[in-house]
């Protein structure tokens, strides 16, 4: 999997492209905790070019979320489609984590 | 004493004892020199004589049917009280009566149950007066009166008795039936084989059967006996023996030449104008093609990439009527994702309570529903929306359907993995070929993938093992995934307990086994010396 990380104004937007397995948590882990040390406004996780997502990829989100909003920042989640969803929805973190269908209205914070 | 007489009759079960016993005390209670109890026969209508005196206690002595006294009470239901019987014109005393009673007085009861009579009493010379008084009287219609209700009750504990036995009989003649039948669901190769069967009551006329009749070729059909209960019943059981015995046949000859030999032998063991109706198929999945033969059925449908339509097949008459038929059968392709639909005329004819027909659109309905369902889920879907159409009505007909799929073959069974996370993408490619082969659709498809994929994240997190080989078989409507490796395992009660329900609070763990556990209509976690087996199972109807 590949992850890269962009800022638009006080946003971080770390996207993932490809299968988001095992294999890709530490290098997703490592991207959230530089975005966490940042310490900017928003994080949006970008899961428009993933084709696959499992709980290993799902639990770093989660303790991201929990270190982020002791310290204010929001963690958002876009792009979700297909499979990738379907993931997302049996885990049920959409009880939490906000889900935006594209970048720009999660950067916007605007469903 | 009444009452005492009330009790043992309360309690009898046996009709001779009682009868004994009811003639003993009335003849106490009447002191009178003889009583007796005259039942119809059944079978004739005449009075058979049950008596105090021994030499007519046998049951032999009849009253034959409205002759005598007894004969005109059991007619008029009218008590007769008789000073000198003996003189009476009416008096019938039967032949082989040998006591060398003398009637005098007689008095002759009828036993009535409200406006039926059920036989007749008579007490028979008085002992201390030369007549039998009004209070007599009273007490012989008393004792009648009792006695009738007691009959009734044997009666209708000996039509229960009778009842149980008839339903039971049935139910080992249904099972003894279903003995003829083989199993409702087989795959033979590429070739899955589905069956419902539905008879109209404890044992039907309707049958169908497969059997490998070699060189790879499989013969499959339904049958449809004329007639209904025990004798189509038997007719259905010679018929699917006798099919049995030539399917191999099948092997070497056209179908056509195969029913018309079939017919033969039905035509010589047939009787009382019985006949059977039989659509069959020859699959040959080597070639990828069937041969039809249809006799007197409905005309099976064929389903290829075009969907659902009527097999283009030639008519024959039923088996069993002429054995100078020549039958004739035409052969069409059937390549993988093919499919074929037999069934008997009871799956069009059944009628709901508007009185419409299932083949008047429902049927079509059900099937174009049922268009892209996998193969374990059509019959059950028709036989659902079948069953649903009929609801309250009653069924008038056996109803039988058989349907056939040309498979792909089926993906490689098993693959051994190492337990690394970047192995992880080829377990997924190997549960990917899986659920594309049981048509799930994407949703399903990616959940199943996604819980595959949960437990071997696991295995390379915990398990401490090596290796784990990763094994799929489609079977009874079920995709069934098994992973073993002989690491750490865990049993069904340590899932259980360490199942999290997802929060955003701290946990312990276990969001991937919550997900297998959501995803997967079973699961089994064994952990022995050997090694540990998780059992992954999903069901195909499910999915659809």
């Amino acid at each position: 999997m590949k992850v890269t990380v962009r800022k638009e104004k006080d946003v971080s937007i770390v996207e993932l492209e490809g299968e988001a397995d095992l294999a890709a948590v530490p290098a997703f882990q490592q991207a959230m905790q530089t975005e966490a040390k940042a310490r900017t406004r928003r994080v949006v996780v970008d899961f428009s070019k993933v084709t696959f997502v499992n709980t290993p990829i799902w639990a770093v989100v989660v303790e991201h979320y929990q270190h982020a909003t002791e310290k204010g920042t929001e963690i958002a989640v876009a792009g979700l489609n297909g499979r990738v969803e379907a993931s997302f929805n049996i885990v049920r973190l959409g009880d939490f984590i906000d889900a935006f269908p594209t970048v720009a209205e999660a950067v916007a914070g605007k469903k | 004493m009444l009452i005492d007489v009330a009790r043992r009759l309360s309690s009898a079960g046996d009709l001779d004892e009682l009868v004994d016993h009811i003639l003993k005390r009335s003849r106490e209670v009447m002191d009178c020199e003889v009583c007796s109890i005259l039942l119809p026969d059944a079978a004739n209508g005449d009075l058979i004589i049950r008596s105090t005196l021994d030499a007519v206690g046998s049951g032999q002595v009849r009253v034959p049917k409205g002759k005598g006294i007894a004969g005109e009470v059991y007619v008029t239901k009218q008590l007769v009280n008789s000073q000198d019987a003996g003189s009476d014109p009416r008096h019938f005393k039967p032949s082989s009566d040998k006591s060398g009673l003398v009637t005098r007085a007689m008095l002759t009861a009828p036993l009535l149950d409200g406006g039926r009579c059920l036989g007749v009493m008579q007490a028979i010379n008085p002992q201390h007066e030369p007549f039998f008084s009004e209070q007599d009287e009273e007490m012989i219609q008393t004792f009648g009166s009792l006695i009738a209700v007691t009959l009734m009750r044997l009666d209708a504990q000996r039509k229960a008795i009778r009842d149980a036995e008839v339903r039971q009989e049935m139910s080992l003649a249904r099972e003894i039936q279903k003995s003829f039948l083989p199993s409702p669901s087989a795959r033979i190769g590429s070739v899955g084989i589905e069956a419902f069967y539905h008879p109209a009551s404890d044992v039907g006329g309707d049958f169908y059967f497969w059997h490998e009749a070699g060189d790879g070729k499989i013969l499959v059909g339904v049958g449809d006996v004329c007639g209904k209960g025990l004798p189509a019943a038997l007719d259905m059981a010679r018929s699917t023996t006798l099919i049995a015995s030539m399917a191999h046949l099948c092997a070497t000859m056209p179908l056509g030449g195969w029913m018309s030999a079939l017919n033969a032998r039905l035509c010589g063991a047939m009787r009382a104008g019985r006949f059977i109706a039989i659509n069959a198929l020859v699959i040959d999945p080597a070639r990828d093609s069937v041969q039809l033969c249809g006799a007197g059925l409905p005309t099976p449908k064929v389903r290829d990439a075009g969907g659902w339509r009527d097999a283009l097949m030639q008519g024959n008459p039923p088996l069993g009527i002429s054995p100078r038929v020549v039958y004739r059968s035409s052969e069409h392709g059937l390549g993988t994702g093919g499919r074929c639909l037999v069934f008997t005329d009871g799956i069009l004819e059944v009628q709901n309570r508007r009185g419409e027909h299932f083949e008047d659109g429902a049927f079509a309905l059900a099937l174009e529903h049922l268009a892209d369902a996998a193969h374990g889920a059509v019959v059950s879907g028709i036989a659902d929306a079948w069953q649903g159409f009929a609801t309250d009505a009653a069924y008038e007909d056996d109803a039988t359907l058989l349907l056939i799929t040309h498979e792909a073959p089926a993906p490689p069974a098993a693959v051994s993995l190492k337990c690394e996370p970047g192995a992880l993408k080829d377990a997924r490619a190997f549960i990917e070929q899986w659920v594309a082969h049981c048509r799930f659709d994407e949703k399903t498809s990616g959940l199943v993938v996604l819980g595959c994929d949960e437990v071997l994240s696991n295995l390379c997190k915990h398990a401490c093992c090596a290796t784990a080989a990763l094994s799929a078989e489609a079977l009874d409507g079920e995709l069934r995934i098994r992973i073993q490796h002989h690491g750490e395992g865990i049993t069904n009660e340590e899932f259980q307990r360490l199942v999290s329900v997802p929060s955003h609070g701290d946990r312990v763990g276990g969001l991937g086994l919550y997900v297998i556990s959501q995803i997967f209509d079973r699961t089994d976690f064994r952990k022995g010396e050997g090694g540990s087996t998780i059992e992954l199972v999903k069901r195909v109807e499910a999915m659809q």
